[in-house]
């Protein structure tokens, strides 16, 4: 009985999204021109309109008092991960019962963070800010640029592996011609998760962790000196 | 109560005595249905997503594990605010349903109901479901950082790129310590208003021997803000290039002080109403004006903010009458000057603009309305800038400025100076001057002929500039050309353009978003009309595929009908072949019989062919 329910869920397409409460589209901008470099991250909603793009273009550059040359580039890079994103979107997506690990190692500013946790691919009113506010909020984090990074580390993730679920339910789409081997493709489509999701949530095994791997799964959270943050970023660029 | 401060209440007691080895846990009274064997209705709806069976990860079993362990876990240590990080390591599953379970319990008071709230203040303003907590902010928990320098994160370096820090200035902190007033060098000369108003209570000082005017003085008629006393004017000295003529006496005595003073708003009105009609006639302004005298007028007609500009208007209407440059020269040079006060007065000139609408200061109604048209389109409205454009368009109200010309010279005249040097008005506003001093025919047509060219340019809905139009028709039927030359005739078109100005001025954000409106509503029809025909498209190509497919079907159906006919007709003549092979078999065997030949061990087909036969 629970198999079959588990596959029903895993059979049934979804349109593509990202599986959060608010359905926003990881952008992440790298630009260097005239061995100036521009690095930034942040959420766009895909519902705005795409004129919106050039006019973010335009005050971002003010803002940061950039040479104009960037306001092109920088509408390009966002219209491109834009229209990636789109292409996406009109095709269908297995979620099914998948917690993926999604693991945190990142460097803002002076702080570093490593983390890994378990999110499910389901949970379509999953919220990637409150988990980083509250996770800044028990770490007592106070740098404000903290949250957001994580927020975003989170659903750039997300957005990866909603597009590998795309291509697999494409492939699953094709496999079905041969019907035998649609009942056991799902399980292993999703990699080892789905496995460890039956071994961690089964009747025998206890959702609580075993005590030496709590370790594995906690936040750690350095704070940087200057000198180490300039190394760190010396070897970035 | 916690179970340590328990350990110091407790009598030594002896081991075996169980009611003492419970510990005891304080919860709130509403949450007294939880038990820990159960799970009671109020977590099943609470937190449906474990009981509803949507999910393999998600039971009742899960859900008591996690339950059980955050409340233990917290209840190792009560004191202390258990953080939802603590706990999220230790258990598997998706964060976010985690943390739900996490905020339930919180919610419930089942964990953390004795700790004290985080010191940062954010907590206290995300947790709003938590009636428990709010009670115990009162504590005064809440920390105020206090931040150093620049935020953490943010390196100041003292251009941009390279890496070098600077210090910060030593006068910053000052600055964040509040309110120190920037003193700024430059005085601004007071205004004229402040003047108005403080007219009885600022002292007079002469500028010449510095000391007090106390009978009366003299006031250079040029710059409102020098004046000499009595006896300097008497000695004679004027000041530099300054000569006697240039000053106008100033009584000081208390009676005349306050007649001076006490300018009621019809006086002014009259006042200005004459000046508009006598220009420089003095004699007959004051008369106009019966309770004051001509210095008395004069005084008061520069005092008002825009008194040099009349002054210089009806100057140059007397002095010549033919020649367009100079006195265009001279406005706009006034223009110019009286921009900067303007800008200044804004407020001042909107009071006078209402006022205009009472009836009070109509005469005054053209030039005070093109200065502050002025400062409306100098405030940098988008709008106003794209109208601004349009002064390319003035042409057409040239045309007419000839035509009235013919008509009458001396209001052409004034027409024109007030119209040439107004550069920054929209084509509207002039269309709103035109009105005032021509017929209503010629303004009608002009207003047509600015909407058609207006409405070329951009296709802002026709209906708000019809509607326009069709309001301002309406009083220009009542005063006829000649009754303009009355002041009753003036106020009434004053009236109508000032409305029209008005509405000019206010329906530029409904304009706006009019023509947003419009631009929204043409793309969304045409994405329709996109829509649609892709939908006609997608059609013909798919009926095309079937008739393709049905032709191909009929072809094949054609070939098979042939080869049908072609197989039945070898059918016919297989049949054909077999009977004339088996008739001539008969005959050979009947010849063969009837000759006698013996029978000759043939093949076995012979045989039962012969058997047939006989």
């Amino acid at each position: 009985m629970k198999p079959n329910s588990a596959w029903s869920s895993l059979r049934s397409p979804v349109k593509f999204r990202i599986p959060t409460a608010e359905n926003l589209v990881p952008i992440r901008l790298d630009i260097d021109i005239d061995g100036q470099r521009y690095r930034d991250t942040f959420t766009w909603n895909p519902s705005d309109p795409d004129s919106d793009i050039s006019l973010f273009a335009k005050r971002t550059v003010k803002d940061l008092k950039l040479p104009p040359p960037f306001v092109t580039q920088i509408a390009q890079s966002i219209q491109s991960q834009l229209n990636e994103f789109r292409s996406f979107e009109r095709q269908d997506m297995h979620t099914g019962e998948k917690m993926v690990p999604i693991k945190l190692d990142l460097r803002v500013n002076h702080t570093l963070i490593k983390d890994q946790f378990l999110w499910d691919l389901n949970n379509f009113e999953s919220d990637p800010e409150e988990f980083a506010r509250i996770f800044c909020e028990d770490l007592g984090i106070e740098d404000p640029e903290v949250g957001p990074a994580i927020a975003f580390a989170i659903r750039e993730q997300l957005c990866e592996i909603a597009i590998q679920s795309v291509a697999s339910a494409r492939e699953t789409k094709i496999n079905k011609k041969g019907r035998r081997g649609a009942e056991h493709l799902p399980l292993s489509k999703p990699g080892g998760n789905a496995l460890d999701t039956m071994k961690l949530f089964g009747n025998k095994s206890s959702v609580i962790r075993k005590r030496r791997e709590w370790d594995l799964y906690e936040p750690i959270v350095d704070i940087l000196s200057n000198e180490e943050v300039d190394a760190l970023e010396a070897r970035e660029a | 109560m916690e179970s340590s401060n328990h350990q110091f209440l407790k009598p030594f007691l002896p081991a075996d005595d169980h009611r003492f080895q419970f510990e005891l846990y304080t919860i709130p009274a509403t949450s007294a249905w939880f038990s820990w064997d159960s799970i009671h209705e109020i977590e099943r709806t609470s937190l449906k997503e474990f009981f509803d069976g949507t999910s393999f990860t998600r039971n009742p079993r899960v859900y008591k594990e996690y339950r059980d362990f955050i409340i233990s876990k917290y209840r190792e240590d009560p004191s202390r605010r258990l953080t939802f990080s603590e706990v999220r390591k230790s258990l598997v599953g998706d964060v976010n349903y985690l943390l739900k379970v996490f905020l339930f319990l919180e919610k419930w008071g089942l964990i953390n109901f004795g700790a004290p709230a985080t010191s940062s203040v954010v907590a206290g303003a995300g947790d709003d479901c938590d009636p428990v907590r709010e009670n115990e902010e009162d504590d005064g928990r809440v920390k105020v950082k206090v931040e150093e320098g620049p935020p953490h994160g943010v390196r100041v370096v003292a251009i941009p790129n390279s890496l070098k820090p600077i210090s910060l200035p030593q006068n910053v902190s000052s600055d964040s310590n509040g309110s120190h007033l920037v003193e700024s060098d430059f005085k601004m000369p007071p205004l004229s208003s402040h003047s108005d108003v403080y007219e009885e209570l600022i002292e007079l000082i002469c500028g010449n021997c510095k000391e007090r005017c106390e009978s009366g003085h003299y006031q250079y008629m040029k710059d409102v803000f020098s004046i000499i006393c009595t006896n300097c004017f008497k000695n004679g000295s004027y000041g530099n290039n300054k000569s006697v003529d240039d000053y106008k006496f100033i009584d000081h005595t208390p009676d005349s002080r306050t007649l001076v003073g006490s300018w009621t708003e019809s006086e002014t009105l009259l006042l200005l109403e004459s000046v508009l009609k006598h220009g420089d006639d003095w004699d007959l302004v004051a008369q106009n004006v019966q309770t004051k005298s001509k210095q008395d007028c004069i005084s008061k007609l520069l005092q008002l903010p825009f008194g040099h500009l009349m002054l210089g208007s009806t100057c140059n209407r007397r002095a010549d009458n033919g020649k367009r440059g100079p006195p265009v020269s001279l406005e706009i040079k006034d223009a110019g000057s009286q921009h900067v006060e303007v800008e200044n007065k804004s407020q001042h000139v909107e009071i006078e603009n209402k006022s205009q609408q009472n009836g009070d200061a109509d005469i005054e109604g053209p030039p005070l309305k093109r200065v502050c048209i002025a400062t409306v389109s100098d405030s940098g409205n988008l709008k106003m800038e794209q109208t601004d454009k349009e002064d390319g368009q003035v042409a057409p109200s040239l045309p007419f400025t000839e035509e009235i010309r013919e008509k009458d010279g001396e209001i052409c005249e004034l027409k024109n100076q007030k119209h040439l040097p107004s550069f920054s008005i929209s084509l509207m506003q002039q269309i709103a001057h035109i009105s005032a001093v021509v017929g209503p025919h010629v303004t009608a047509s002009a207003a047509e002929a600015a909407v058609t060219a207006l409405c070329d340019e951009n296709e802002v809905p026709k209906e708000i500039f019809d509607g326009e139009e069709n309001g301002t028709k309406l009083p220009f039927s009542t005063p006829s050309f000649e009754s303009e030359r009355t002041a009753q005739g003036n106020g009434l078109e004053m009236d109508a353009s000032s409305n029209e100005s008005e509405k000019g001025v206010i329906p530029l954000p409904l304009r706006m978003r009019a023509a947003s409106a419009t631009a929204l509503g043409a793309a969304a029809a045409h994405a329709k009309l996109l829509a649609v025909q892709e939908d006609r498209e997608i059609e013909r190509l798919v009926s095309s595929v079937i008739n393709t497919q049905l032709k191909k079907l009929q072809y094949k159906m054609g070939l098979l009908n042939e080869l049908e006919v072609m197989m039945e007709k070898e059918y016919d003549q297989m049949v054909e072949l077999e009977d004339s092979l088996l008739t001539e078999r008969m005959d050979i065997v009947e010849k063969v019989i009837d000759g006698g030949v013996s029978r000759w061990r043939d093949t076995t087909t012979v045989k039962p062919q012969e058997e047939i036969i006989l």
